[in-house]
């Protein structure tokens, strides 16, 4: 595992709809989560990360917030793609959706997600996810 | 005495009277008495006289002188004359002669005069016997005719014929016989003759009457004589009825012989000893002998062959019995069998005895056969019928093949049965049932084997012998048993195989066998085609199903991308709006700001609407799953979810909670009792002090599970469409809302197969009745 201090380390955001990128920004921002925050607009995108961290060897995210409905290749199938590589399965992963159907929440489960959120609607419910985000998975989660 | 000896007769002398009586001799012509004798003499004479006949002879006394009357009365009354002594010879002569002729002139008066007399009294006699001839003739009531043999011409006919024949005596009189009679004139003139030659004859003839019409008659003729000329004196019998019913008779008796010789039955009558006296045709027929070889033969001495106890049978109807069987069998000595119905009884003579016996027979060999082929055909069509009810049962074509050969070989009775299906150029021999294996699991050309001719014609073959078809390769059958064989095809769609029976010894399959070969063929075709329907239907179904799980997930999918795709913009606008709100809230007026409050109410709104038809669109296809539901915990876990909600709002909540367990879909009942909490919270919470009772309870079958508050109501005329999605009865600035919830609900209700009720009126609350009807698990 990368000993970088986890406060350093990137936040992967997996997210295909602009607004809600931009939106999840700001409520990171208002959170005052600074760490750099890289964006991929889908599966595919996300995936090329990898290869990108397996050829550079560079720091693996301290989280992935992973959208499941995206075009060409689905969050889902990030989620398997990552949780069976040996490096990258430790790397906690959010799941952070729009879909409250209990087949993708158990699916999801069953991949290996370690957290599941419904997209709030409400802003002000929004910024309280950035802030569970940044307690729980970026902060708590190393420091025990 | 010389003077009288001389031409005179015998003479005797008498001395005395007792002498002079005769004895025996016939009477003297002449009595000489001399006088002295006279006294003596008179008695005797008066004797003579009263016995001798024709009279007593006439007496010449001889007187001695001439005294005159000398004599007495009586003297002078028996003396014919006298004459005086002494005899002139001459005078003596001639008186002699003069008495014996006066005497043989008296005789022969008196001999004419008992003639005269005797005539009379016969021509009296006739008379008499004329008149009573005549008077029978004239009343007898038989017609009587008399009858000229020389002209034919009817001499007299009596009253009897007149009202006999309608023709007056007269008329009668003028005719001939053969005016009457229907003969030719030749003939009748024949027939007189010939009846004028015989003393009495009969005949039957026909005789026209006035009226035209005929009579039958039996004419009794007799020759008869009238006045020294001979006449036909004939009686007319009326016979026409005798004749009629003569006829009738003949004609029943001919129709009772049409009757028994067309009779189905054999018959055949017989006397005490069993000969034969009549037989009917069909007697004759089924024995096959000739009506001249069996007339008054005996019995067994026709058919000798006749057993034991057929011949106690005729004895004992011989003894009065009537004895019948229907069905006995006749063994002939070659082996064969007739079999026969038959009956056996007495006939009795007009005195009352036995005459003989009558025999009724029916060769029953046909039906007897018929019997056995349908016998024989029960039993085959039961073994058909079992073996179409297992193809009806098969579902697989394994099942089909299963008992098939054998179902062949026990119905037809032969000994073997194969079935054989076509493998694209080849017929495989796939099983068999034969007393020796045949070619079972092996394989040949279609154009080298008879299985594959009737394949590919498509029509059964049948063989009686397989050395002499040209269908058949020698060379794989000269090996087997085989000597006959049917085959049939077994078609559908495609011709599939075939079905055969083999026998080993030369059997003709008949039509019947072949049918039966056929029905099991098609029997089997059917079940095939059946399975292969099943299996394409089966196909189908997996396939509709797999389609409609496509469509399923595609619906899926879509509300997925709808709470997707129509939440994000959502957010968008409720965040954006929120950030401007937060970041130039200050910047901006209180009417700007309502506006941007605004936007986030209509954000919420849209968010629960959406929220609540993905739920709705969940509940349509969430599959169902009935468990127990412990019902104190479930709503003890949803109560206490609105626990917060409800002490904000000042709501009590009261519950009833008379039901430990039930069966239920706990996703679907928990929705429900969450919505329809909602909805109570929703609609109590306006009032002055909110109430809300939730209640469970089990009822005879089925668990109630009620939500009522002591909000608004609503009237029920409306209660209906509360249930249909959309359907509002408040504004929603009043009281916020989707018109989604109690559908959701009505929705899940029912997806449990139970029933929602609204009780309620304006002002009285509602009340929301669940109703699930009770199952067990």
């Amino acid at each position: 595992m990368n000993t970088k201090h986890a406060l350093a380390r990137p936040i992967l955001l997996v997210e295909d709809n602009p607004v809600d990128l931009d939106l999840t920004l700001r409520a990171f921002k208002s959170e005052h989560l600074d760490n750099p925050i890289h964006t991929a607009r889908d599966g595919e995108e996300a995936l090329g990360y990898m290869v990108e961290w397996e050829r550079n060897k560079s720091s693996v995210p301290v989280v992935i917030l992973l959208d499941l409905k995206m075009p060409k290749i689905n969050g889902l199938e990030v989620l398997k793609t990552l949780k069976q590589h040996p490096r990258f399965r430790s790397i906690p992963v959010v799941i952070l959706t729009t879909s409250s159907e209990d087949s993708d929440v158990v699916e999801a489960y069953r991949l290996g997600a370690n957290s599941y959120i419904v997209k709030p609607v409400d802003f002000e419910k929004f910024l309280g996810v950035a802030k569970q985000v940044n307690l729980y998975w970026r902060v708590l989660n190393y420091a025990i | 005495m010389d003077a009288v000896q001389s031409g005179l007769p015998d003479y005797q002398i008498r001395s005395d009277w007792q002498q002079a009586l005769p004895a025996s001799a016939s009477a003297p012509a002449l009595i000489l008495l001399e006088e002295s004798m006279l006294t003596e003499a008179a008695g005797l004479i008066m004797a003579l006289r009263g016995t001798l006949a024709p009279g007593p002879p006439p007496v010449l006394l001889l007187l001695h002188a001439k005294h005159g009357a000398a004599l007495s009365e009586d003297e002078n009354d028996f003396v014919d004359d006298l004459i005086y002594l002494p005899l002139d010879e001459v005078e003596l002569g001639m008186r002699v002669r003069n008495l014996l002729r006066l005497r043989a002139c008296a005789l022969e008066k008196a001999a004419l005069a008992e003639e005269l007399a005797a005539t009379r009294e016969r021509q009296t006699v006739l008379r008499r016997s004329e008149n009573k001839f005549r008077g029978i003739f004239e009343h007898s009531l038989a017609v009587m005719l008399l009858v000229d043999p020389e002209t034919r011409r009817i001499i007299s006919a009596n009253r009897a014929a007149v009202d006999f024949y309608g023709w007056s005596a007269v008329a009668l009189q003028a005719m001939r016989v053969e005016d009457l009679d229907t003969l030719p004139v030749e003939q009748a003139r024949k027939a007189v003759k010939k009846v004028s030659r015989s003393k009495r004859s009969c005949l039957q003839l026909q005789h026209r009457i006035a009226s035209g019409a005929l009579r039958d008659v039996e004419v009794y003729t007799n020759r008869i004589h009238i006045d020294e000329k001979e006449f036909i004196f004939s009686i007319v019998h009326d016979i026409t009825q005798r004749k009629s019913a003569e006829r009738e008779r003949a004609h029943s008796v001919e129709l009772l012989r049409h009757i028994i010789d067309h009779n189905k039955n054999a018959s055949a009558i017989f006397d005490r000893e069993l000969r034969h006296i009549y037989v009917s045709q069909r007697y004759l027929h089924d024995y096959a002998v000739e009506d001249t070889d069996i007339i008054g033969k005996q019995h067994y001495e026709v058919f000798p062959e006749i057993p034991p106890r057929w011949r106690e049978v005729h004895r004992r109807a011989l003894a009065g019995e009537v004895l019948r069987m229907d069905e006995d069998f006749f063994e002939h000595p070659d082996g064969s069998v007739d079999w026969v119905s038959w009956e056996c009884r007495p006939w009795y003579a007009s005195d009352g005895s036995i005459g003989g016996m009558i025999l009724y027979s029916e060769r029953i060999n046909e039906r007897k056969e018929r019997e056995q082929t349908i016998r024989r055909l029960n039993e085959r069509l039961k073994i058909l019928v079992q073996a179409i009810q297992q193809l009806a049962a098969a579902n697989s074509l394994e099942a089909v093949q299963q008992n098939l050969v054998s179902a062949v070989r026990s119905m037809l009775g032969c000994d073997a049965a194969t079935l054989v299906l076509r493998e694209g150029d080849q017929v495989y021999y796939l099983d068999e049932d034969a007393i020796e294996p045949l070619w079972k699991g092996r394989r040949f050309g279609m154009d080298a084997c008879i299985s594959g001719w009737v394949i590919t014609e498509n029509q059964a073959a049948v063989i009686e012998d397989i050395y002499t078809d040209a269908r058949i390769p020698q060379d794989i059958y000269s090996p087997t048993f085989v000597r006959s064989l049917a085959m049939v095809p077994i078609h559908t769609i495609e011709p599939l195989g075939a079905l055969g029976a083999y026998w080993q010894k030369p059997h003709r399959a008949s039509d019947e066998e072949v049918g039966l070969l056929d029905a099991l063929s098609y029997a089997a075709a059917r079940a095939i085609e059946t399975i292969q329907l099943t299996q394409q239907l089966e196909q189908r179904v997996a396939q509709r199903t797999s389609e409609l799980e496509a469509v399923n997930r595609e619906l899926e999918t879509f509300t997925y991308s709808v709470s997707h795709d129509l939440k994000a913009p959502l957010r968008g606008i409720d965040g954006y709006s929120k950030l401007l709100f937060d970041q130039y809230g200050g910047q901006l007026d209180d009417e700007a700001r309502f506006f941007i409050s605004s936007i986030r109410d209509a954000t919420q709104q849209m968010n629960s609407l959406i929220s609540d038809l993905l739920a709705y669109s969940r509940m349509e296809r969430a599959s169902l799953h009935l468990e127990r539901i412990a019902v104190p915990g479930l709503i003890e876990a949803i109560a206490s979810s609105y626990q917060r909600e409800l002490e904000q709002k000042s709501i009590r909540l009261h519950r009833k909670i008379d039901l430990e367990e039930m069966v239920a879909d706990s996703t679907a009942l928990t929705v429900s009792l969450r919505n329809l909490l909602d909805n109570a919270i929703k609609f109590s919470s306006g009032t002055a002090a909110p109430e809300i009772i939730l209640s469970a309870e089990a009822m005879e079958d089925a668990w109630l599970l009620c939500v009522a508050d002591n909000g608004p109501g609503f009237d029920m005329k409306y209660h209906d469409r509360i249930f249909e999605i959309f359907q509002r009865l408040h504004r929603s600035e009043d009281y916020p809302g989707t018109g989604v919830g109690l559908a959701i609900v009505a929705k899940a209700v029912k997806r449990m197969g139970g029933q929602i009720y609204a009780q309620s009126a304006p002002g009285k609350g509602a009340a929301f009745t669940i109703k699930i009807p009770k199952i067990t698990l």
